[in-house]
């Protein structure tokens, strides 16, 4: 049955899906001061995400709500929100369903907490996503932060967990600060926080002082994204932090603040003077954070510790199609857009099965993973495909992913980034071997690991999606190419 | 004019009236000194030397409230301009309010206002 919209507010139409979200955060945070049972509350808050992805379908269709601007020019309609709003959602669900069974066992006094914060910290990320001012982009920023930070340190008797806590949220701030007054810089000499303004406006701004800003912003992105040299809080953060937190820190943050890069950087700061200097910029990036993060990886014996390292060289792909974007925009942004769903679909797998690990009772250190193959052969099976993912191995959808970065690497000019992408893919198939050789190789006299329902449907979908996804990637690329084409450029 | 030169004034003042006023006190004020009035005070809590330990409630009542103390603020500005905002701005403002009366709801629930 076709709905007739046409005399909707498209204003209110756009704004639906973080508003279901944020409705459905308050209610679950009311039900919660009244209610004994607090395990529902969980399904609550996924029924909201799932809500809100329905909401999204609903708004994104085309004629729904006209391409351009909303709520004062502070919310963009076109593909590129549409594209990030739904893969932040599919994160925030993932990790809800894979903290199910966690979150009761380790944290029973602030189990609604715990998903609140993912609510909030998602809802944050949806307008940082959707945003082409920049004062909103920092808003949407600073409310996921603050949510990180606490969700970082929700183990409060546990020291390394107020570790992880303290070092992301010092670090965090820090980068905050860093990269507000590379915005204010900007503010400064365009007089407009909305990106096209900005950038009409930038012909006429002195280079070094634009320069100057410029080189701030990348350095504030470039702590939240966690490229090198600014990487050096995410392992602690990443191994201290509860376990389904670490996970969640590697899918949805990074997603969002690398759309608020391709937002700032291609809308904003796409005049050809500076386009050239900040490629260049990001391309050096983007090989140091894949030489130290596969290099530091290789010598990890913790395997939170080691995805942390493992983030950080995948940032480092990432760059590649940023550096790329100045010079192919829509062929590198694609392929960046392309690459965060990918990893958020590999990596929810590969999480789940380290919380499954932690709800048993045991640690996250690579010994825990020895004779998995024999505890729970499914699993394992899945884990190997998952790293055959991370890897970029055909037919997965890491293989796709990376493939379409090496394009837009090599059609922009990059060629020495791209070969650089494909030796480090070699390099980390180290790391990632080292787990699979526990697992398969060696023998063990524990029980079988049992997952839980929630956690089969998390590495369940997430093993299909690597395969659909992967198989399937043309219309994919397609929307996510797509994207850019109707930033209004 | 400077478009910038309201900025300069309204600096101007605001660093000259606490100044005047510190000047005037000191002015005008009768002075009868006490040992006890050069005590130094905290709160109506007599101060130990501050390397001590310090209960974590005075923190946290002080966060509860500059958190609403800084909510209170931003309703000035929508009061001063609620004719031209109209039932956008209601409708604004009550959103907002209802957001906090949901943060003030848990934070009462949770015991944040009990000094145990």
């Amino acid at each position: 049955m076709p709905i007739d919209l046409s005399s909707v507010n498209p204003n209110l139409l756009i704004i639906l899906p973080p508003g279901v979200l944020a409705v459905f955060a308050l209610v679950v945070l009311v039900l919660d001061l009244y209610s004994q049972e607090k395990r529902w509350l969980a399904g609550l808050s996924l029924v909201g995400v799932l809500l809100s992805l329905v909401a999204l379908w609903f708004a994104s269709r085309p004629g729904a709500v006209p391409p351009g601007d909303y709520f004062g020019r502070m919310v963009t309609a076109d593909h590129f929100t549409f594209y990030m709003v739904a893969v932040l959602l599919v994160a925030a669900g993932l990790v809800i369903l894979f903290s199910m069974d966690w979150v009761p066992r380790r944290l029973p006094k602030v189990q609604v907490e715990y998903y609140e914060l993912v609510l909030f910290a998602t809802l944050g990320m949806m307008f940082m996503a959707a945003s082409r001012d920049v004062t909103l982009i920092y808003l949407g920023l600073e409310l996921s932060s603050q949510a990180s930070y606490i969700l970082a340190g929700l183990l409060r008797n546990d020291p390394r967990s107020n570790e992880a806590a303290l070092k992301y949220f010092l670090n965090g701030a820090l980068a905050s600060a860093v990269l507000l007054f590379g915005l204010s810089i900007l503010y400064g000499l365009t007089g407009t926080t909305y990106l096209p303004e900005m950038l009409v406006a930038l012909g006429q701004a002195p280079l070094p002082l634009l320069v100057t800003a410029m080189v701030f912003v990348i350095a504030g992105f470039g702590f939240k994204v966690a490229a090198a040299p600014f990487h050096l809080w995410a392992p602690d953060a990443y191994e201290g932090a509860p376990t389904p937190v670490s996970g969640f820190f590697s899918m949805a943050p990074k997603a969002a603040a690398w759309a608020a890069v391709l937002r700032v950087f291609l809308e904003g700061l796409s005049i050809p003077q500076v386009m050239d200097k900040w490629s260049v910029l990001y391309a050096v990036l983007s090989a140091s954070s894949m030489l130290i993060g596969n290099l530091t990886a290789l010598w990890q014996t913790n395997v939170k510790r080691m995805m942390a390292y493992s983030s950080v060289s995948h940032a480092g792909y990432i760059l590649v199609g940023v550096a790329a974007a100045a010079r192919a925009p829509e062929v590198g942004a694609g392929a960046v857009l392309f690459y965060l769903l990918s990893y958020i679909l590999t990596n929810a797998g590969i999480w789940a099965a380290l919380v499954a690990l932690e709800n048993q009772g045991e640690g996250t250190e690579m010994a825990d993973f020895r004779g998995l193959a024999q505890r729970n052969p499914a699993l394992a099976w899945s884990l190997l495909l998952l790293f055959v993912s991370l890897i970029g191995i055909p037919p997965t959808v890491g293989f796709f992913g990376k493939f379409f970065l090496f394009r837009a690497g090599v059609q922009a000019g990059y060629v020495w980034l791209a070969v650089l992408m494909a030796i480090n893919s070699a390099i980390s198939v180290g790391y990632y071997y080292a787990v699979v050789r526990n697992m398969f190789f060696e023998k063990t006299e524990k029980p079988r690991l049992e997952l839980g329902s929630s956690l089969q449907a998390v590495v369940a979908l997430s093993v299909l999606a690597v395969l659909v996804v992967g198989l399937g990637s043309s219309p994919v690329i397609q929307y996510a190419e797509a994207a850019l084409g109707l930033l209004g450029r | 004019m400077h478009p910038y030169l309201p900025l300069v004034i309204y600096a101007a003042l605001a660093l000259a009236v606490p100044v005047g006023i510190s000047i005037a006190i000191s002015l005008i004020t009768p002075k009868k000194p006490e040992p006890s009035k050069y005590l130094t005070y905290e709160s109506g809590h007599p101060t130990a030397p501050m390397l001590g330990r310090f209960p974590v409630k005075f923190y946290l009542v002080a966060m509860l409230f500059v958190i609403f103390d800084v909510e209170a603020a931003s309703f000035y500005p929508w009061a001063v301009n609620l004719r031209e905002l109209g039932v956008f701005g209601l409708v604004e403002a009550l959103v907002f309010l209802l957001v906090l009366a949901v943060g003030y709801a848990y934070v009462w629930k949770k015991g944040g206002f009990q000094w145990r």
